[in-house]
């Protein structure tokens, strides 16, 4: 759990995380959704630790497994990212060191997080997610298995190591649709199995249908909506998240008709940050930046899209 | 009708583009790989034909063959009726203005050390289509077409965002007023939001401009929006294929069933696909068998042709091609 | 509730970028400074070059010979300052000829491919495997001898190197993706090759071009030193060096001041070439 992050990389006007708090139950699933440029991935990196030396971090609680780490060492981050904290990155392709086996690869992951004794199991899981024969296929290198087999993968070694928080930043977008749900079932899965508090990055709400409990959207760095998943997909109030469901191509849609899209719009110094592309935008917004207020089933930092939501019910 | 095209396009020709019974073969590592098999399709003039299928399907091949990137082993590629091996050979840059391109990814595809305004020009300069003060005045007007703002003109592409790059893409390709458009996944390496605004322009240019296209993706919803036909690509060749609305509303394929139910998430209605293995592809009979759900015996030897079922929508399935049989399933 | 600040650590990268700005400034300066001695001679030079003055014979560095005179009593400073014409004007031109030829070749060489590509790449691997100096000695000695000989013999060497390192840019420009887009417009090879490969072969080729400008002077006075090269009474510094070896123990200037010029020159030319690849390359 984490509470009032900032993140300020140095020549940047706006941090890039601001005010963040977040807390995952083991067993919950939080998805973080935003555009690029949204701080969803600086995020995701100062919960691993792994931001640039630059970057400068604060906040008031930072734990994990209730270990405090605000002052926890690069030394005491390796540690965790070993044995409590797995990461499953976008690029399949590019997580896996070109020039070694995958089982040489697999096998070093395994006892550095200390399961060594466990390669069987983690054969066995393979089989499970898809991946016949995993015995014969691990020997090859990892340009010789396609994406979607390079990712059950990372997720069956992410999980088995038994980690507290399992990251997994965008991790289908790099994916065709079919294989995509297909790993985001396994990934759905795997986690209710296992008892570990996962986050999932990405900018598709989509891929937070399936596997999320809990929603979280971050737009400039801050959070402007959340809620749990069914609220924040099936009545959102904030603007900007009710713009990115709108703008989605989907089946039940009327076919060759302009999409509600949003204008694009540059990020303000002071005020709400979605301001310059709001349509419900009045001079408050502008002038200072809105707090999260429960409407609705949500919590949203909007109030004029609060207020005229309490109005109409 | 826009001026300054250069194939005003024949009014007894029906069909823009045709391919008959395409072929493509790699030879990779670990052995030939067959891209296309016996593809076959056809875009009419001033239609959007989606192309949908996952990657390893070919429909990229396809784009490339289109554009002459890459040359067919077998088959017909016919645009306005004469093979574009023809058109490359003696009338190059007639094909060129005609048939125009977007690209997947928007910053690649321009050269980074060249400016917005260039980059834009390039195609009139080119085809030597008016002199420099001309020009000038045609690249703002393209620019206000695809919704630029033209104080990017003298910007270097890293200056752009995504959404802008794609853009002046297809700011480019507008300039020459081709007859046909191809998109290979324009959309899907920008932002959700910045997806619609380029979606919405394509739209309108299809529209304004009763440019034809060839939209290819991976997204069953982003290509049903767009397309007044719809073909679904598996495992290098055509199994479905039919009207836009009817082809996503009542799919007659397992695999396009698989691809609306992989899509209709959102809604609530969550799918169950199957996680099988992907290489897995067999190669004689139907080459879906393996995830196929509803599978007979008569699938593994024998490949289905592609048989029209109703009124323009056909399918390449024992199952879907047989009232008895699908009534049994269901 | 503690509130923990975690201070920037120090910034390594933009210092070393700070420090590589400070070596291409100082660089560049100096070589607008040799610029002015290659173009302006006479405006800087305080005497003559040629003016022989028998008994002032190797006066030691003095007031009004700041480098000393030379067995001719000509003054050494104003004939280092005329040689900058010769010395660098002549890497320069053998650099230029190597670089213009071997951009067009090797370009060639990796657009068309195929049969055409592997001869004309095999005739460069037989240019590279002369030694250098035989292979320039060679051609200087039967072109005759004289600076005009040494420069094409030294181009001849040259281009070589540049046609494949160009052809290895452009085979991999080529296959970038831009390179497709500028195809389905239509563009004809001339103008993909001209517009869109060789302008990014151009930050690779500066730096190489910089770094080899150095190694040509160093080519040039090894050249003088066996006897090739600018005949007397030109005052080429590589000549100059080879002229003072006999007199290196009676009048120690006439060797050190042309070679300590020589040998910053060169060391400008290689620094600069190294500051510019680092900011390539970050």
């Amino acid at each position: 759990m984490v509470e009032d992050l900032t993140v300020t990389y140095p020549g940047a006007g706006r941090p890039a995380v601001k005010g963040v708090s977040l807390e995952i139950e083991s067993g919950r699933t939080l998805a973080v959704v935003g555009e690029s440029g949204s701080g969803k991935t600086t995020l995701a990196l100062a919960l691993a630790g792994l931001l640039d030396r630059r970057a400068r971090r604060r906040a008031s609680r930072l734990e994990i497994n209730g270990e405090n780490l605000l002052a926890a060492r690069r030394r005491r981050w390796r540690q965790l990212r070993r044995t409590d904290i797995s990461f499953i990155f976008q690029s399949p392709i590019n997580s896996w060191n070109p020039t070694r086996t995958m089982i040489a690869q697999v096998r070093d992951a395994m006892s550095a997080a200390g399961h060594a004794g466990r390669m069987p199991e983690l054969l066995d899981l393979l089989g499970r997610v898809g991946f016949e024969d995993p015995e014969r296929r691990l020997a090859d290198l990892p340009h010789q298995l396609s994406g979607g087999m390079l990712q059950r993968v990372s997720i069956a070694v992410a999980v088995i190591i038994e980690p507290a928080l399992l990251i997994a930043d965008e991790p289908t977008s790099a994916l065709d649709s079919t294989v995509q749900s297909e790993i985001l079932a396994i990934l759905a899965e795997l986690r209710s199995e296992a008892d570990l508090a996962m986050l999932i990055i990405s900018h598709d709400l989509s891929v937070v249908a399936r596997v999320a409990d809990d929603v979280m959207v971050l737009y400039g760095g801050k959070v402007v909506e959340q809620g749990a998943q069914a609220a924040v997909l099936g009545s959102a109030v904030h603007p900007y998240t009710r713009g990115l469901l709108d703008s989605v191509p989907r089946l039940d849609r009327d076919r060759k008709t302009p999409l509600p899209s949003m204008e694009p719009g540059h990020l303000p110094a002071a005020g709400c940050p979605f301001a310059p592309r709001c349509r419900l935008v009045v001079d408050d917004c502008r002038r200072a930046e809105p707090e999260l207020i429960p409407v609705d089933a949500t919590l949203a930092a909007c109030p004029p899209a609060a207020s005229s939501t309490l109005i109409a019910t | 009708m826009p001026s300054g095209r250069v194939l005003d396009v024949d009014r007894d020709v029906t069909s823009l583009l045709e391919l008959t019974g395409v072929d493509k073969t790699f030879v990779t590592d670990r052995g030939p790989v067959r891209a296309v098999r016996r593809m076959s399709m056809v875009v009419g003039k001033g239609e959007v034909v989606g192309l949908v299928g996952e990657s390893g399907s070919g429909k990229s091949t396809i784009a490339n063959l289109v554009l002459g990137l890459e040359h067919a082993d077998a088959g017909r590629i016919r645009f306005l009726g004469r093979d574009v091996g023809e058109w490359l050979d003696k009338e190059e840059a007639r094909y060129r203005q005609a048939v125009q391109a977007v690209f997947q990814h928007p910053f690649q595809a321009l050269d980074s050390r060249k400016r917005v305004g260039w980059l834009v020009a390039e195609p009139l300069v080119i085809h030597r289509r008016g002199n420099s003060k001309s020009r000038a005045e045609r690249v703002r007007e393209l620019m206000a077409d695809v919704h630029l703002d033209p104080s990017l003109v003298d910007r270097y592409p890293h200056q752009l965002s995504g959404g802008q790059a794609q853009r002046v893409n297809i700011a480019r390709a507008l300039a020459l007023e081709p007859s046909l458009l191809v998109c290979d996944e324009p959309v899907s390496a920008l932002d959700v939001s910045v997806q619609a605004q380029i979606l919405n322009l394509l739209l309108e240019i299809n529209r304004e401009r009763s440019m034809a296209m060839l939209f290819i993706s991976h997204s069953l919803p982003v290509v049903r929006h767009l397309s007044d036909r719809i073909v679904v690509m598996y495992a290098g060749t055509a199994v479905e294929e039919g009207p836009g609305g009817e082809v996503s509303d009542r799919p007659t394929h397992p695999y396009t069933q698989l691809l609306v139910s992989a899509a209709s998430v959102v809604t609530g209605d969550h799918g169950q696909p199957r996680g099988t293995m992907r290489e897995a592809i067999p190669s004689v009979g139907c080459r879906f068998v393996p995830r196929c759900p509803v599978a007979i015996d008569r699938c593994s030897s024998e490949e289905p042709s592609l048989d029209e079922l109703a009124e323009g929508h056909s399918s390449r399935c024992w199952v879907a091609s047989d009232p008895a049989l699908r009534a049994e399933v269901g | 509730m503690s509130v923990v600040e975690l201070p920037a650590t120090a910034d390594t990268t933009s210092r070393t970028r700070k420090a590589g700005r400070g070596v291409v400034w100082w660089s560049a300066a100096t070589v607008v400074v040799l610029a002015a001695l290659v173009f302006i001679p006479g405006l800087l030079a305080p005497g003559d070059p040629y003016t022989l003055d028998i008994g002032n014979r190797f006066t030691g560095p003095q007031s009004g010979n700041l480098f000393g005179t030379d067995d001719a009593g000509r003054d050494i400073l104003s004939r280092v300052i005329h040689g900058a014409r010769y010395s660098i004007g002549s890497a320069v031109l053998i650099i230029t000829v190597a670089v213009v030829v071997g951009t067009i070749y090797g370009s060639l060489a990796a657009w068309y491919g195929g049969i055409l590509d592997r001869l004309l790449m095999r005739t460069v691997d037989v240019f590279l495997a002369f030694p250098y100096l035989v292979f320039a000695m060679a051609v200087a000695a039967s072109l005759g001898r004289g600076l005009t000989s040494t420069i094409v013999a030294l181009s001849l060497l040259w281009w070589p190197s540049y046609a494949r390192m160009i052809r290895g840019q452009v085979k991999s420009i080529l296959n970038d993706y831009h390179i497709r887009a500028a195809t389905t417009l239509g563009a004809r090879r001339g103008q993909i090759l001209r517009w869109h490969v060789i302008p990014h072969t151009y930050s690779q080729l500066l730096v190489r071009l910089t770094l080899d400008i150095g190694n040509a002077l160093v080519a040039l006075t090894g050249l003088a030193f066996l006897g090739l090269g600018a005949t007397p009474p030109l005052p080429e510094w590589g000549r100059m060096v080879a002229d003072s070896k006999q007199f290196a123990l009676t009048a120690w200037w006439y060797a050190v001041f042309p070679g300590a010029v020589i040998f910053l020159t060169v060391l400008n030319f290689v620094l600069l070439g190294e500051a510019l690849r680092k900011r390539s390359t970050s």
